[in-house]
């Protein structure tokens, strides 16, 4: 049974449905060229992680999430042209701008310079253009009705509901076993499958019919980062910050707190005062060796964690190698993936 | 044109619909879960109070900096209680962007990541301690 989050409603109205009757026998516009192959492969290797945990061997970081979602929108575009639309990736971003560690507060000197507590502008979540969704996915022939609209929605997601069904609400919990999807109807002669486009690219990359989530990695991982928040050594090294930054004339608790209370603090930009105080801060996790003492603990905690549990961690370790392996064939296939 | 069995099978799969696309804007946490497949809003990302999504939730759809000043929204064990640090559970409507809950305020510290269009029943480490949040999208 599905998990229900709000009430369904609406009865089939007979205008609409000979919107979408018309809407499925196509239009006669050119489709747009599709992403463009690259005529050389050249293997993507993703850059190191400014802190590389233990469990990092089985747990996707944002930078792997985020080459794993590009692909899938790749083969989500692929999937929208064979019914024929004309999808394609429009790469408007880089891959590599995803929200920066902040594991432990700023963490390198050159955010504090450059961005004081605030991250670069492109990724900044405070920045307006940063608070509405873009997706790169992109078509010239976007839908003009709210027919048009539906008949897209269940190409591409299987659904156009609110309603989150059991499988969605599984999907996170780990690999779920690959089943061919239900058939919920057809569009221009192909049959639609739940879940869609959207669902098909996701299973193509990550291999299974679970999520890109690795459940047991993540649990270890941040169980790890809270027991090492409560570690003597972890501590001290905290009071010591503590104090430095009062020397200083900063008065923080924890590095987490550290520059929440600037009046910049909610706005898009740092100013000259947010930046110094930054600066201040990064000088002291260095005079305090903060960074090294606090993520060396949370290795420990992780370590132990993992010896408990081994066979889970290699399923989740060969699962996100081979996810990830899927995920760069597609990007170095494909011309301006990777940059 | 005749209407055939297998147009019927997507217009009825259509009509299902909650009417998404042509419902006003939604806002954030005025205690409706929903995603937004038709605007550059985010489909939302939903706390709830108890574990296994369950008991009162309140609904996010932009990126926010500090869960302080809202409370749990729509009607059920924990309504009116407040967001920060104490939600147990997490659906992420959006079918295109992982959504992340940040442990700190201002997106720091760890965050525990739901990918497009599935749930945590019960989340982590963010268990009882989310403070912001925030989505990546492809």
């Amino acid at each position: 049974m599905p998990v229900s989050l709000r009430p369904r409603g609406r009865a089939i109205v007979p205008a609409a449905a000979a919107a979408l009757l018309l809407a499925a026998c196509g239009t006669s516009a050119d489709p747009a060229p599709p992403e463009r192959p690259r005529t050389t492969a050249q293997p993507v290797r993703l850059p190191e992680p400014l802190l590389e945990r233990p469990v990092d061997t089985a747990r996707l970081s944002p930078l792997e999430l985020a080459a794993v979602g590009r692909a899938e929108l790749i083969e989500r575009a692929a999937c929208m042209r064979r019914y024929g639309f004309d999808d394609r990736v429009r790469f408007t971003r880089s891959l590599y701008a995803t929200l920066p560690d902040r594991s432990y507060g700023v963490m390198t000197e050159e955010e504090a310079r450059r961005h004081g507590y605030h991250m670069a502008p492109d990724v900044d979540p405070r920045v307006p253009a940063n608070q509405k969704k873009q997706t790169d996915l992109v078509t010239s022939r976007p839908p003009r009705t709210a027919a048009d609209r539906r008949v897209r929605a269940l190409v591409l997601y299987g659904t156009a509901s609110d309603t989150l069904t059991e499988a969605d609400a599984r999907r996170a919990d780990g690999p779920q076993p690959l089943r061919e999807a239900k058939v919920i109807g057809t569009y221009k002669d192909r049959p639609v499958r739940e879940g869609g486009c959207a669902e098909e690219a996701r299973t193509r990359i990550v291999g299974d019919g679970g999520s890109e989530r690795n459940p047991v990695a993540m649990r270890i991982y941040l169980n790890g980062f809270a027991q090492a928040q409560k570690d003597p050594e972890v501590r001290r090294a905290v009071k010591a910050w503590s104090s430095c930054m009062a020397r200083k004339g900063y008065a923080y608790d924890s590095p987490l707190d550290a520059g929440t209370d600037l009046p910049t603090a909610r706005g898009p930009a740092p100013d000259a005062r947010e930046k110094t105080v930054a600066r201040a801060d990064m000088a002291c996790k260095h005079t305090t060796r903060l960074i090294e003492v606090w993520s060396a603990a949370e290795a420990r905690h992780e370590r132990r964690a993992m010896a408990g549990e081994k066979s889970a961690l290699a399923a989740e370790t060969a699962r996100k190698k081979r996810m990830l392996e899927r995920a760069l064939k597609v990007l170095a296939t494909t011309e301006d993936a990777a940059s | 044109m005749h209407m055939k069995k297998s147009a019927a099978l997507i217009v009825a799969a259509a009509a299902i619909a909650t009417g998404a696309s042509v419902a006003p804007a939604v806002a954030q946490n005025d205690g409706r879960c929903t995603t937004s497949v038709s605007s550059n809003l985010f489909g939302e990302l939903c706390l709830y109070y108890n574990s296994g999504l369950s008991g009162s939730h309140a609904d996010f759809n932009v990126p926010t900096r500090d869960h302080a000043g809202y409370v749990f929204s729509s009607s059920g064990s924990g309504q009116g209680q407040p967001v920060k640090n104490n939600a147990a559970s997490a659906t992420n409507l959006d079918p295109d962007c992982t959504a992340s809950i940040y442990y700190n305020s201002g997106w720091s510290g760890p965050a525990d990541y739901i990918p497009a269009k599935s749930s945590v029943s019960r989340l982590n480490n963010t268990y009882n301690n989310n403070a912001s949040n925030h989505w990546e999208c492809p």
